[in-house]
């Protein structure tokens, strides 16, 4: 296993390093996609706005590299935050196209203070939808993920798992389909829900682990 | 779900009891991190906040390396404040931990600099710290820890640190704080319409009491409490049982389900 | 109730309510388990006040003057009880009180610059300063003949104060707090509003002051300030002694932020020896040496005092109040330990000798040199 942890310069990537060494899973950190070839796993996280990360993934040349992993060398990328948001067509937020690699539109959240949604969403919440398999393997039912964020996805076609979130409307929390896996959630920093979604990711694909959970 | 936030005071290494914004030095970080088994404890918290209280001459290298060293020892979120006066400040706590930043005073003195901040990491990275003091029968918006007043209408203010990036809101009663009597909810009411923002309440926390109380007001988003005494040991696990069994609407997370994970992937290299 | 129980003949118990320990003199359990503290704290809550208003300006009514002059005394560390007390008798009663401090032993600086600001807040102050070498030697016998390492002082305060009254002809001197009814002990004086001096020998003094005297060898010149004035004891003359803990519900962490807003009382920048608080007995090196004999004698030291007021003024829970005793409580005053043997003309054995002398030995072990409790508060 080694697993690369794509760093676009927007995000405080040391929890999610942190949370990895936690697991005892071999990554490192990249700014390039040359560390990209030997990855069996990528993480691309991500904070802040969407015309400055898809800038620094433009600069850095990092778009067709990220596409290799996925669909060439058909590997497992999880996308965090506005690392996930990033992997689909578009965001109201900015004006650049977002990677593609799925289809959909990132919109704001709206505030419904009656009903206790604010905006930014920033708390704990809980994420419904999941079987006892795939990311959500192990977890309780409807478990609780940190997020922050102010768009978000309102639905998402295609087979495959998908988790929701009910702000003032639903929108789409984490789903795989096929190799891309997204958490809208920051799994570094929910509690050990969010590291065992992490170590859910990780050992698709064969890895055989011995584990105490 | 609501949510209950750990700020723990720092002053040049070694953190504080704040009673009404004056301080007391309680223990160094090994003392903290003896007192409160933070990767234990944090299963109670939804975040933890480190701010910076220094009066003097802040040492912000050594501010950063306890935000880190606190945020190592657990996955939760934190924030990270007090005293950030730089773009080059703010990425430093950025990358050395925190998730949010804190801005209190700058919102004040250099509203430019939110504004940076806030459209490089986003307002969702961005709490405005807002201290309040009650002078006569009005109330006060005061930065610089108490010592100046920025004004006297808190709904105008809360409005101008929104326009400058603020995604949080966070009310602190320089009044109640440390005085174990409790928040002060009223705070909130002060506003004439509930701000869109998430708001968080500050100040007066004795015991999980008081956080109950001022959970159950419909605009307080979450509670947080920097009284470095009174939850020693694993007092946060408690108070969140409590909050719970009171039917509050909190996240809840089972026990051991971290430590079950350590180096659960490391056989497989 | 919790109990532990050590040898045979001792059984310890602490409070349900807060974390009072059973060793207290004259305190006593309710069926609950709560102590008569707590309990009168509970009461404090649905007594009349009002009531004890009106008592009280019928008091001040009676000493009040109208031509200028001083009308009442109040004794005052720079602390804040006796700020709170002086500035409500002027502030909110329209009193001319004269405050009186008289001078401890080993003052604090910070003791000092909060005795100033409270006189530099705008009032009249007469400082009393006993011989000190007079008064060393009262502290040293108080220190060896009862464990009371600032006796001499302990008398001065009440006596040295009695003597300006009745020397200025000022009949009305106002204490801080009963602790007796305030912290648990005996009630005597919990529907008595004045007291006089034999209750002052017998409480405050515990018996001890002939004896200390006696043992102390000072001629009268070197006493004068440790005698009572005859007047008090006359009830002719019409000197009058009171807590103000009576008139109104005392609580000390008011009066800390009233004395901080209005006589300029500042803290420490850490906590005090053998506790979690900044704010309190800031004035005298010699207090956590008080407090330290206190604990040793009966296994509770200042945290626990502290964590009690802060459960009673329901700003901590009793679990929390646990912890906090178990962190700080009964820690040996290290820092002036040099300070005290200077003072008293001692060597470390000699002093620790009187420690050995005044610790109970059912409660404490000697491990390394240092009194260790059997107990730990459940």
């Amino acid at each position: 296993m080694h697993v690369v942890v794509l760093d676009l310069g927007t995000s405080n990537v040391r929890s999610l390093t942190a949370a990895l060494t936690w697991l005892g899973a071999p990554h490192s950190v990249a700014t390039d996609a040359s560390a990209l070839e030997s990855a069996t796993h990528v993480l691309l996280p991500g904070v802040g706005a969407w015309d400055a990360a898809i800038t620094r993934i433009t600069e850095a040349q990092l778009r067709d590299p990220i596409m290799a992993h996925v669909r060439t060398r058909g590997r497992p990328l999880l996308g965090i935050c506005l690392g996930m948001q990033l992997l689909f067509e578009a965001s109201d937020e900015g004006t650049l196209p977002g990677l593609g690699l799925l289809p959909g539109r990132f919109r704001q959240l709206v505030p419904d203070i009656a009903r206790g949604h604010a905006v930014p969403h920033a708390r704990f919440s809980r994420v419904t939808g999941s079987a006892d398999t795939g990311l959500f393997a192990g977890l309780a039912a409807d478990p609780c993920f940190y997020f922050t964020h102010s768009f978000a996805l309102p639905q998402l076609a295609g087979d495959g798992e998908t988790m929701w979130c009910q702000h003032s409307q639903p929108f789409v929390a984490a789903f795989t389909r096929g190799r891309l896996s997204g958490a809208q959630f920051h799994p570094e920093k929910s509690q050990g829900a969010g590291l065992r979604l992490l170590a859910n990711f990780l050992r698709r694909d064969g890895a055989v682990v011995a584990c105490a959970a | 779900m609501r949510r209950l936030i750990f700020a723990v005071l720092h002053d040049r290494g070694r953190f504080q009891l704040s009673r009404t914004f004056r301080l007391q030095g309680i223990g160094d970080l090994r003392w903290l991190l003896r007192q409160y088994d933070l990767q234990q404890v944090s299963r109670g918290l939804d975040e933890l906040m480190v701010l910076d209280v220094t009066r003097g001459a802040r040492d912000h290298a050594a501010f950063v390396d306890v935000v880190g060293r606190i945020a190592s020892e657990c996955f939760i979120p934190v924030t990270a404040g007090g005293g950030i006066t730089s773009m080059a400040e703010a990425h430093a706590l950025l990358r050395g931990g925190a998730d949010k930043l804190l801005l209190n005073t700058a919102f004040d003195s250099d509203p430019t600099l939110c504004d940076a901040l806030a459209a490089q990491f986003g307002r969702q990275c961005i709490v405005a710290g807002i201290d309040v003091r009650r002078q006569g029968g009005a109330h006060e918006v005061v930065v610089a820890q108490g010592a100046r007043v920025v004004s006297n209408d808190l709904s105008a203010w809360v409005s101008h640190v929104q326009a400058h990036g603020a995604g949080e809101l966070l009310f602190q009663s320089i009044d109640h704080d440390g005085t174990g009597m409790g928040l002060d909810t009223a705070l909130l009411d002060l506003l004439p319409a509930a701000p869109t923002a998430p708001c968080l309440l500050m100040g007066g926390v004795g015991h999980v009491g008081h956080v109950l109380e001022a959970l159950r007001h419909p605009r307080v988003d979450g509670v947080a409490t920097a009284n470095l005494l009174n939850f020693i040991g694993d007092a946060f696990l408690d108070a969140r049982k409590e909050i719970a069994a009171a039917g509050i609407d909190v996240a809840q997370w089972g026990e051991g389900d971290a430590q079950a994970l350590r180096n659960c992937l490391g056989a497989a290299a | 109730m919790t109990t532990v129980q050590t040898t045979p003949s001792l059984d310890l118990r602490w409070c349900t309510n807060c974390v009072a320990m059973s060793t207290r003199p004259r305190l006593s359990f309710d069926a609950r388990g709560w102590c008569n503290a707590c309990r009168w704290a509970e009461h404090k809550r649905t007594l009349n006040w009002d009531a004890r208003l009106v008592e009280l300006e019928s008091l001040l009514a009676r000493h009040r003057r109208t031509d200028g002059r001083f009308d009442c005394i109040v004794p005052v560390s720079g602390g804040k009880d006796g700020s709170y007390v002086a500035h409500s008798l002027r502030s909110r009663f329209g009193m001319n009180p004269l405050a009186v401090t008289v001078t401890p032993a080993l003052p604090l600086p910070l003791g000092d610059a909060n005795l100033r600001a409270f006189i530099d807040s705008g009032f009249d102050h007469i400082a009393v300063n006993a011989d000190p070498n007079a008064m060393r030697t009262l502290n040293r016998a108080g220190f060896v003949e009862m464990g009371f390492p600032y006796y001499g002082w302990l008398i001065a305060i009440q006596s040295a104060v009695l003597r300006v009254a009745t020397g200025m002809g000022i009949n009305l001197v106002f204490y801080g707090e009963d602790g007796e009814v305030e912290y648990g002990g005996s009630t005597e004086t919990a529907r008595s509003a004045v007291y006089d001096v034999r209750y002052m020998k017998r409480i405050y003094l515990e018996g001890g002051y002939d004896k200390v005297l006696e043992a102390s060898g000072l001629p009268e010149s070197r006493l004068q300030f440790f005698r009572f004035p005859p007047q008090a004891d006359d009830p002719s003359h019409g000197l009058q002694i009171a807590h103000w803990s009576y008139f109104e519900n005392w609580d000390p962490y008011r009066n800390y932020l009233v004395a901080r807003e209005h006589c300029g009382l500042r803290e420490a920048g850490e906590a005090n020896a053998g506790t979690f608080t900044n704010f309190a007995q800031n004035d005298q090196a010699l207090y956590a040496l008080h407090a330290y004999l206190m604990y040793l004698k009966f296994g509770f030291g200042r945290a626990t005092q502290d964590a009690c007021i802060e459960v009673r003024r329901g700003a901590m829970t009793r679990a929390q109040a646990v912890n906090l005793v178990r962190l700080y409580d009964g820690q040996y005053p290290d820092e002036f330990v040099p300070l005290y043997l200077e003072y008293y003309g001692m060597d470390a054995a000699a002093f620790d000798a009187v420690l050995d002398r005044w610790v109970n030995r059912a409660l404490f072990d000697k491990v390394d040199g240092r009194w260790t409790p059997r107990h730990v508060v459940a």
